[in-house]
């Protein structure tokens, strides 16, 4: 099912008014994507960087998307690529190692400008980086977007039940991690 | 989970600089069109830049060429001269240039190509 959005940028672009088509759809989605950015990268400067990479490539690639499925689960599959990607380039750079999990994530969220949440929500993001990238974005897309199942399976392809257990397990790391830290507290 | 909510709530804790958003489209517009024409660009790379010069010299001269022989055919038509070409059978092409009736021996022929040739010619032939 498409809304009313995605109809009229799919009208558009099949008149040929490419241009006019892609404005409506950066307006629609830009917030939508870069919060969803935002929460993998946490810089904000590296989440400007990596959305306009993003828009290029659904610009770029808008003539091969097939019309019959969502735009927005196409376009948040090529966001949520692109962060990652990112990040593994960045702490190969920095560290050598595509692996390093919350170091370099840690240090981002200590130094960011534009945070302004309290000790308890810096504990909450801080626990979120003991996740794997891919644990950190299935919590992030259930827990703060209440996103559907489904649309997740779409976007990250993979199915549903695994989501599901990957959610489960990352709930139960973050509580763990939580509560160490309440412990030492 | 009712308690991790309780605690945490589901409240976004980063913001993004002052109107950022406002700018956003027209600055990701402007991207877009930069890339475009970085690929325009790209594509064109591959041509070195003689080639846009060669390109219009040898369109230049197919044309002359062109227009050289459709304005001598045109001269050609206007003088006749080219339709009694087309038309001009040489008086050698009524004769019949094979004659049925003759029957050379082989005799005959040596004889007539030993008058012909001289005995250089022949040796070298392998004949002698």
């Amino acid at each position: 099912m498409k809304d009313a959005a995605d109809e009229n940028i799919i009208c558009l672009f099949r008149e040929n008014k490419r241009e006019e088509a892609f404005r409506l759809l950066v307006n629609e989605y830009k917030e939508r994507l870069y919060w969803h950015v935002r929460k993998i990268l946490i810089s904000h400067e590296d989440t400007d960087d990596v959305l306009q990479n993003v828009f290029v490539k659904i610009w770029q690639s808008l003539s091969d998307f097939r019309f019959d499925s969502k735009l927005y689960t196409w376009m948040y599959r090529i966001a949520t690529n692109e962060a990652l990607n990112f990040l593994n380039e960045r702490r190969r750079k920095v560290y050598g190692n595509a692996d390093e999990i919350s170091g370099f994530l840690e240090n981002t969220l200590e130094s960011e400008p534009f945070f302004s949440g309290d000790d308890i929500q810096k504990e909450l993001q801080k626990a979120l980086l003991v996740l794997s990238d891919r644990q950190r974005v299935v919590f992030n897309m259930k827990y703060f977007d209440d996103m559907s199942y489904d649309d997740m399976s779409q976007i990250l392809d993979v199915a549903v039940g695994t989501l599901k257990a990957t959610y489960h397990n990352a709930v139960k790391k973050i509580e763990a991690s939580l509560k160490i830290v309440d412990t030492l507290n | 989970m009712e308690n991790f909510d309780d605690k945490y709530k589901k409240k976004n804790p980063f913001t993004v600089p002052d109107g950022y958003f406002d700018n956003l489209t027209e600055r990701l517009m402007k991207r877009v069109g930069e890339e475009e024409k970085a690929k325009k660009k790209s594509v064109m790379r591959f041509f070195p830049p003689f080639m846009g010069r060669v390109a219009v010299f040898v369109s230049g001269l197919v044309i002359v060429q062109l227009l050289y022989t459709v304005a001598i055919d045109r001269k050609l038509l206007k003088s006749g001269d080219l339709a009694e070409q087309v038309v001009y059978v040489p008086e050698s092409m009524d004769e019949d240039i094979f004659d049925s009736h003759f029957n050379p021996t082989n005799d005959e022929i040596i004889e007539y190509l030993v008058a012909e040739t001289d005995n250089y010619e022949w040796m070298i032939a392998g004949i002698y």
